[in-house]
């Protein structure tokens, strides 16, 4: 029985897989998803793919791409390529945590709520309204500012902007979902409060996750970079994109400029990955009028 | 030559999953003053038909063939030219009135609009008669020339499409399902207001609709349509009484009779052919219970039988009867 | 209206509110002794003490958090640890510079937005169309800071064409300042030597800022007018005669532009995040760069009025775009 239900798993996945790549917002969600493949495995293996130490000298500061370097060497005299490399660690890690901390804050506290409306429902939804319409960026220097550096502080800065987006997101969901009748004919037999929301508004509402999740960890990559580029980041030496960028502005001028355009190229691909694969999904799943025929 | 003449008229559409044929060598003739209805189910390329008459169709589609109007072919002349006969020669009227009408614009907008790009001298007291007069023979107050499309019910907004439609006095009207989406009260109000129509201006009409019941009321002639194919054209009353077609008859079997002591509703089984690929063969084949064996393989002729045209094996006289 | 608009601030304060209490208690109930943040480690016990004391941080927190509101409601924003000045003395003098760099880059994205996403919905699925799709997903993955850097490369220090810092260049800075918007200000004085240079300095910061917005923009403009062509109105349009042009301007956008200036007002709150990091890009010297400044140098009371000011900011501009929203378009005026 085991085998067989694996068995169909997988030939309908393989068939789903095989129509996506028929149409192009298919293979858009391919194409993000392969960059997202690659950052994720060179963050897991950058000890054996990187050239260099990211913190050790390992070549003349301030030489431009060459064979030895192939995006050149910082001031340090620390090899870009291997920190371009080792920086998928700290923007995974912190984006990751970050986005773990806020669904997992935002994604419940929606489902309770959404559920049971009433004054909670109202109070918590003006909370989440205030801090969901605040630029977030400056919300989340504010707190890295009190807070401090390290992985854990900066996570935790970035989530706090993004737990409304859950929150919103679900309790919509779940607002709509609660009056569907197949909850209220799951609650006319006497199901239990939390088996209503688990077993049957949870799964309803979970596809669209994906799609926020994503999305939302390139913002998070983006958020976590500005404020590595405001110093409000993780300590120096670590490889950071962010604080490597701010690093390299100051040789600009001299026109050694392999320093700034390298981590900027990081996080352009990355968060190109996340949101080709998030809008890919999308579209493929809820075409847009115009859009398909 | 009559006012309209389709010729060997075929529309196809690209698309990313195909190219699908909406309509397929369609011929047909309206004459002066003659009220054409044209039927058959939803996908059976009838709106598409009705849209190429402008040259209203989306930029994926390629047509052929010849619609000849006033002895030119409309599907030759430039795109300058073409928009001089939208809204004075030929007009058209849609299904959704509430969405027909553009919402920051009053009615009176509306027609000086129309006025302005093919009268340009026309001044603004002409106008207004204009309007105004168009407005009354569709049975709307004139003084309401100054509200707002969200002023007016559904039915209201249509009866001022229909004015904006034949203000300008065009030989042909194209009305695409005019009131499929009106409750049916008001579609008997406008269903009055075309025939109205039809009884007092020089005017020929196309209705396209997939109510039997409504060609019925208004129509001289009825072209129906099956899977982008013309099946069965002829006068009204003929096609009604007896219908050669199978699926015109079954198309009329289908209608609920009020009279009848039947307890099923009658229905045809099966569903219209893939238009991205049609089979070879007649295209009614799979749900036709005349079916025979040249049906599946050689698309049938049309035939000319005492007035009307049918297009079926069974009448071309080609294979065993 | 007089009522909406009332019941509009009405309902802001709530969220001015809520937005100063997370700020009072992040910065307060956090881990983290300002006192000793600023004056550093080896301080005097009886220093810390007395500073403490004097910046009223020794009294009971539901006390502070009153005197805070009060404050606030007062216009006392506290006073800078680093200059001694007053926080809202401070802003006000900066507001200007951000404002000026907001207003352009905005124009910026508003005009590429319209324009760009107009034209790829009315060519749809045509190459413009597929270059405005990948233009919006390519440009909104671009770090702001990195593209004012590379903007900064390029006509700065390849071309030489542009300034790549500051607001303006030594001593040409209008005189006298009326707004502080150096163009406003330069028009206003005839100062046309200043308002080249003022330009000059405005380009790049704005382009930067500008064209990374505009790719929300354009994903949403041509959306919008996309579904806005397909409305029936349009096609009757056409079917009547009138000209493609009339159609398009007349017709499609005058109805899809309302909800879309709608949108992007809302998206300024995006704006601002972005402002900070090209005020800190190119050294424009706004409330953005002094924020960052301030939180180097741990002035506690600039940071808190800054996050304060930023709130009370963001909540103006939000009633603002509801109020035209409200009267452009009656019915939402419950």
């Amino acid at each position: 029985m085991v085998k067989n239900s694996n068995q169909m798993l997988s030939s309908r996945l393989s068939s789903l897989v095989r129509e996506m790549l028929g149409d192009s917002s298919g293979i858009m969600a391919f194409a993000g998803l392969i960059i997202l493949i690659i950052f994720i495995l060179m963050a897991l293996f950058a000890p054996l793919i990187a050239p260099y130490s990211p913190v050790q000298p390992s070549g003349n500061p301030l030489s431009p791409p060459s064979w030895h370097h192939i995006m050149g060497t910082d001031n340090m005299g620390y090899d870009v390529f291997s920190r371009f490399i080792y920086g998928s660690r700290m923007a995974l890690t912190i984006a990751s945590v970050a986005t773990l901390i806020a669904a997992g804050i935002g994604i419940p506290l929606g489902l309770v709520v959404g559920y049971f409306g009433g004054a909670l429902d109202r109070v918590i939804t003006m909370i989440m309204d205030s801090v969901y319409t605040f630029p977030g960026l400056i919300l989340a220097i504010a707190i890295a500012a009190v807070l401090g550096p390290g992985i854990i502080n900066i996570s935790l800065s970035i989530a706090v902007v993004y737990i409304p987006t859950y929150y919103r997101v679900i309790r919509s969901q779940v607002t709509s979902v609660k009056n569907e009748l197949y909850v209220e004919s799951a609650y006319s037999i006497g199901a239990k409060t939390s088996t209503i929301i688990f077993k049957y508004i949870l799964p309803n509402v979970l596809p669209s996750i994906i799609v926020v999740l994503s999305m939302n960890i390139a913002d998070a990559i983006m958020t976590e970079a500005g404020l590595s580029f405001l110093g409000l980041g993780i300590t120096p030496p670590t490889p950071d994109w962010g604080y490597d960028l701010a690093n390299g502005q100051q040789f600009l001028i001299s026109n050694d400029w392999w320093m700034a355009f390298f981590p900027g190229v990081a996080i352009i691909l990355i968060v190109l990955g996340f949101s080709m694969f998030a809008e890919g999904l999308n579209e493929y799943f809820n075409p847009n009028i115009g859009e398909k025929r | 030559m009559g006012v309209l003449s389709i010729k060997n008229l075929s529309i196809e559409y690209k698309t990313r999953s195909g190219t699908v044929r909406a309509v397929e060598d369609v011929n047909f003739v309206v004459g002066e003053h003659e009220s054409l209805g044209v039927v058959g189910e939803s996908g059976c390329g009838k709106s598409t038909l009705g849209t190429a008459i402008l040259r209203l169709l989306p930029p994926n589609a390629k047509i052929k063939g010849e619609i000849v109007f006033n002895g030119k072919n409309l599907l030759s002349l430039t795109d300058e030219e073409m928009r001089k006969i939208r809204g004075k020669e030929i007009a058209m009227i849609f299904q959704d009135p509430m969405t027909s009408l553009n919402p920051i614009m009053r009615v009176r907008d509306h027609f000086f609009e129309l006025f302005k790009v093919h009268e340009p001298t026309m001044k603004k007291d002409e106008m207004t008669r204009l309007a105004s007069e168009a407005l009354e023979s569709v049975g709307t107050d004139p003084k309401r020339l100054d509200n707002y499309p969200f002023e007016f019910s559904g039915g209201m907004r249509q009866r001022v499409m229909i004015a904006l439609a034949i203000a300008l006095k065009p030989k042909l009207l194209i009305a695409d399902e005019p009131t499929t989406a009106l409750d049916v009260v008001v579609q008997e109000q406008i269903m009055q207001v075309l025939k109205n129509l039809m009884k007092t201006k020089n005017m020929s009409l196309i209705l396209i609709t997939h109510d039997m019941g409504i060609v019925a009321e208004l129509a001289e002639k009825v072209a129906v349509m099956y899977a982008g194919n013309l099946v069965e054209h002829g006068e009204i009353k003929q096609i009604y009484n007896e219908p050669k077609h199978p699926y015109t008859k079954m198309l009329l079997e289908s209608i609920p009779n009020i009279k009848l002591e039947d307890t099923e509703l009658k229905y045809i089984p099966g569903s219209p052919p893939d238009l991205k690929n049609p089979p070879k063969g007649c295209k009614y084949y799979p749900r036709c219970p005349y079916a025979k064996e040249i049906c599946k393989i050689k698309e049938p002729e049309t035939v000319e039988m005492g007035g009307r045209k049918v297009k079926c094996h069974l009448y071309s006289g080609s294979g065993n009867e | 209206m007089k009522s909406y608009i009332l019941t509009r601030i009405g309902l802001s304060i709530p969220m001015i509110l809520i937005i100063l209490t997370i700020v009072f208690f992040v910065l307060r109930v956090l881990p983290g002794n300002p006192v000793l943040a600023m004056l550093g480690p080896k301080a005097p016990p009886s220093v810390v003490k007395a500073m403490e004391h004097q910046m009223g941080l020794d009294k009971p927190i539901l006390v502070q958090y009153v005197d805070y509101l009060k404050n606030i409601a007062k216009g006392d924003f506290g006073h800078s640890t680093v200059t001694g000045m007053p926080v809202l003395k401070e802003l006000m003098q900066k507001f200007p510079a951000t404002l000026e760099l907001t207003i352009f880059s905005m124009a910026v994205a508003v005009f590429i937005g319209i324009f760009y996403g107009t034209i790829a919905a009315y060519k749809l699925g045509t190459p413009i169309d597929i270059s405005a799709r990948i233009y919006s997903i390519f440009v909104y993955s671009f770090p702001v800071f990195w593209f004012g850097l590379m903007l900064q490369l390029i006509f700065g220090v390849w071309l030489h064409w542009l300034p790549v810092s500051g607001e303006s260049s030594p001593f040409m800075t209008p005189d006298p300042i009326h707004t502080g918007i150096y163009v406003l200000d330069a028009i206003i004085n005839g100062q046309w030597d200043v308002l080249k240079d003022s330009l000059e300095h405005l380009i790049l910061p704005s382009l930067t800022l500008g064209i990374v917005i505009s790719s929300i923009f354009v994903r949403m403009v041509r959306a919008n007018v996309v579904l806005t062509l397909s409305q029936q109105f349009v096609v009757a349009a056409r079917a009547r005669g009138v000209k493609e042009k009339t159609v398009l301007f007349k017709h499609a956008l005058k109805n899809a532009l309302p909800p879309i200036l709608t949108i992007m007002g809302l998206q300024f709150a995006l704006l601002l995040g972005g402002a900070v990091l090209t005020e800190v890009t190119f050294s424009w010297p706004g409330i953005g760069s002094y924020l960052v400044n301030r939180i180097h140098s741990r002035d506690f009371a600039a940071i808190q009025g800054t996050i304060v000011f930023f709130a009370i900011f963001v909540a103006i501009i939000s009633i603002l775009v509801d109020v035209i929203n409200a009267w452009i378009n009656p019915r939402v005026r419950y």
